[in-house]
């Protein structure tokens, strides 16, 4: 095997794929990288096998072959080096790559101890712009659970096409004890889909998109749907994950509907109340105290410790409807606010003791529901 | 065979075919759902498991589930199922048994039937190897195969764990099958003739037990010490035996001990199996492992040089199929890490065969055995008394706490009542050499090894 690359396409390649390589006491292989140049291409693999990472990178292949090194190593490496461009040769159980002025020996194992990489056999297709899919999963990503009790709840729901709303792919995610929503547009045959992504594949996916930013992302990727699998395709880059077991519960009826009180507010004054609160709040409660004054037209939010002290302020608010109170954990409060980028941020309260509602203005597409801290 | 069963046994091969991180990686998280006609459907928790085992193992996994079920295989599905709590789920809304359209493959004309004499057709003479530790009973079974019935009726082998007392009895159920292919032979173990004989008594079809195996004309047992200590099965045991050997018919019965020392034996059936030809099959020397390796390694066309072989004959003591595990477990681990078979690798691979093998004993541990076995107290042990009975055991002990846990002479000395380090010394001397000729006290000395390592 002997290709030449330059040395900012095999590092991008090699950013991309290299996360998922891991150490695993089980198969020390996995925290190599497999690079092949058969067909005349250089192909990058990684797998972690749940998630497996595959890069096209764009390289002049002298001869075809197959080997792997270590992941991290191969990809410091490559960062340092100097010059334009970097040329990869096998030599017996060794890579020897040389860049600007230096070279190296990297030893591998043989390409046939890595694992094969499932092929999703598509039973349905679906496009959507990778920009906006980041965004998505980025607002929904947060509240799914690390409780390994249900395993369901450890993914993000993608739901295409659902019931009676077309060209619709609504993600979210849940804990039980928050919810995040978010529709995006997407293209397909139409067919519904509904599907739990593990979080970590959810989380690649972001990164991926991340990385690519720029000049080398495409402007849109493709999901394939196969038997338990399910297969992100965008120019040059694959991600394959398998899908959760089980089905996702139907969050829809714990929407709430109709509210008592809503208030508007801006969200930096919002975000600041609430983080200044939570410096005394209760360690492990992390309760903050929600008043709405219809009449006086402020929110105010306040929290207390026996420890640490006390805190209240004041925010300016549009209220419609009655009084309120309620108590939220300010953590989920500040995932919510942090993730929904808009000026002003509305918040649904029906009563102390149901989920209340944050969302932004002007923004209909994402959505977030806390449940209160029953006092 | 259950699916689960068989699944388990072929699980068992490949734990000692494969690398321990491939096998946890690969194989453990497998399930065997359906095994008909042929048809297996395999299951696996995720797709590269899938991809992994329909590439890389296939033919490996036909193999071993003909040779383990005795059947044919002729399509092998491979199927994701999510698995809870290490157990598969069929999810409710999986289709069921795929029974329409349903057209079973024709039948492949390689198709060989299952033995009906019970036989695995590779125990046979010729890769049965010789040494001083078998070649009575070795021979025995030659005489047998070439006079059967008259030359030593009933023929009794017996001998410690994994020496090739069953390899044995299937050679002689073979050779008689090619000199006289019409002769009716029957190999069971021990546990498949009460079974039989209960399950006919309880089908109400006793004549018909009785018909199956009064009409053989070599019936080879094996493992009969576990013989039931019900006497309606030894009674009907006892009949069977007088009936065939009445008519010159050949039994061949094999034991982990002698006739004398299986105490769930009714008299009158221990003096039958005394009758005939008593041999006894013992732990193989140096040579005859060397041997043994040599023909192994021929058999999987896999080069050893010799000082390697030596060493391993030389770990390896106590039973060939460890022999045979460790030489598989060289292979493999050579294999996968592309390396030669040098004597300081084996030595690497070797250590970690002997940690897993052997359990780690205490010397109260060996104290204990050893009173046990000889039914003699710890005070006795520790006392002054130097009646054989009490010395014996007394320096059996301080033998093995040398050769086996390599303790130091006067540690041994302070263990058994402060003696003194001489009297250990001697002890282990003494035992040493009888151990040599005398084939009671080597027979003694594999029991309480036995019993010692394989406490739980």
């Amino acid at each position: 095997m002997q290709f030449v690359a330059t040395k900012n396409n095999f590092h991008k390649g090699l950013q991309i794929v290299s996360t998922i390589a891991q150490k695993n006491a089980h198969l020390p292989i996995l925290n190599h990288v497999y690079i092949s140049t058969e067909d005349k291409e250089l192909k990058l693999v990684t797998t972690n096998l749940e998630i497996a990472v595959v890069a096209h990178v764009r390289a002049a292949v002298d001869t075809v072959g197959t080997f792997t090194v270590p992941a991290k190593t191969i990809f410091d490496y490559v960062n340092l080096l100097q010059g334009d461009n970097v040329e990869c040769t096998l030599a017996e159980n060794e890579l020897k790559v040389k860049g600007g002025r230096s070279t190296t020996k990297i030893k591998g194992a043989p390409a046939t101890d890595f694992p094969l990489i499932p092929p999703v056999e598509a039973t349905k297709t679906f496009t959507v712009d990778p920009r906006e899919l980041a965004v998505g999963l980025t607002q929904v990503v947060y509240a799914a659970s690390h409780n390994e009790v249900r395993p369901e709840l450890g993914g993000v729901l993608f739901s295409f096409n659902p019931e009676g709303i077309s060209e619709m792919l609504i993600l979210a995610a849940t804990d039980s004890y928050r919810l995040a929503e978010k529709k995006i547009p997407v293209k397909g045959s139409g067919e519904s889909a509904r599907l739990i992504v593990p979080v970590r594949a959810c989380m690649e996916v972001m990164r991926i998109i991340a990385a690519l930013r720029g000049d080398d992302l495409a402007p849109t990727m493709d999901i394939h749907i196969g038997e338990r699998q399910i297969k992100f395709v965008m120019e040059g880059v694959g991600l394959t994950s398998r899908l959760v077991d089980g089905s996702y519960p139907d969050y829809t009826q714990i929407i709430p509907q109709k509210f008592g009180t809503k208030a508007v507010v801006s969200r930096d004054q919002i975000i600041n109340a609430v983080k200044a609160a939570s410096l005394f709040s209760t360690t492990g409660i992390n309760a903050v105290s929600l008043h709405i004054e219809a009449e006086r037209k402020v929110l105010t939010v306040a929290s207390m410790s026996t420890q640490l002290g006390e805190h209240t302020s004041e925010i300016e608010a549009e209220i419609t409807g009655n009084e309120a109170s309620i108590v939220l954990n300010f953590r989920y409060v500040l995932d919510a606010l942090s993730t929904i980028s808009a000026a002003q941020m509305e918040l649904g309260v029906v009563s102390a003791d149901a989920p209340c509602v944050v969302r932004g203005v002007g923004d209909d597409t994402v959505l977030a529901i806390i449940m209160p801290i029953r006092q | 065979m259950s699916p689960s069963q068989i699944w388990n046994a072929v699980l068992g091969e490949f734990e000692v075919k494969l690398n321990a991180h491939l096998y946890k990686t690969w194989m453990k998280d497998t399930a065997l759902s359906c095994f008909e006609n042929g048809q297996v459907v395999i299951c696996v928790s995720s797709g590269f498991n899938k991809e992994w085992l329909e590439k890389k193992y296939h033919t490996d996994i036909v193999k071993t589930l003909e040779k383990v079920s005795g059947q044919p295989i002729q399509k092998i599905t491979y199927r994701v199922e999510p698995m809870k709590n290490g157990q598969f789920v069929t999810p409710a809304e999986a289709p069921a048994a795929p029974n329409v359209a349903y057209v079973p493959a024709p039948l492949p004309e390689r198709i060989e039937p299952k033995n009906p004499y019970g036989l695995n057709t590779r125990y046979t003479f010729d890769t049965f190897i010789v040494g001083k530790n078998n070649e009575l009973a070795h021979a025995a079974a030659r005489a047998i195969c070439q006079r059967p019935g008259t030359a030593y009726n009933p023929l009794f082998i017996y001998g410690g764990v994994g020496l090739g007392k069953t390899h044995l009895l299937h050679a002689i159920g073979n050779e008689m099958l090619k000199s006289r292919p019409e002769a009716r032979v029957l190999y069971v173990p021990c546990e498949k003739f009460t079974n039989d004989f209960i399950n006919a008594v309880r089908a109400g079809s006793a004549r018909d037990f009785k018909n199956n195996y009064r009409s053989v004309d070599v019936l080879l047992i094996d493992d009969i010490q576990f013989i039931s200590t019900k006497t309606e099965t030894q009674e009907e045991f006892f009949h069977t035996f007088n009936d065939l050997h009445a008519g010159e018919r050949q039994i061949i019965l094999s034991s982990d001990r002698p006739p004398k020392e299986i105490s769930t034996l009714e008299d009158r059936l221990r003096s039958r199996l005394e009758w005939g030809m008593i041999a006894d099959i013992n732990t193989p020397d140096l040579e005859t492992r060397v041997a043994i390796l040599q023909t192994k390694c021929r058999e999987k066309s896999f080069e050893l040089p010799p000082e390697v072989m030596n060493h391993i004959a030389a770990a390896v003591s106590e039973n060939i199929r460890e022999l045979e595990g460790a030489l598989n477990k060289i292979i493999a681990s050579c294999q996968l890490h592309n390396q030669k078979p040098t004597l300081d690798a084996v030595k690497s691979i070797m250590t970690n065969i002997q940690q897993t093998t052997r359990r780690s004993v205490t010397p109260k541990e060996v104290i204990k055995t050893v009173c046990d076995f000889f039914d003699v107290t710890f005070e006795d042990i520790h006392g002054q008394s130097r009646e054989k009975r009490f010395a014996h055991p007394r320096q059996i002990i301080m033998f093995l706490l040398r050769h086996d846990l390599g303790c130091s002479f006067p540690t041994i000395g302070a263990e058994i009542g402060g003696r003194d380090h001489t009297t250990a010394m001697h002890a282990h001397e003494k035992i040493l050499t009888e151990l040599e000729r005398d084939a009671k006290l080597k027979q003694d000395m594999h029991t309480i090894k036995q019993v010692l390592y394989q406490k739980v």
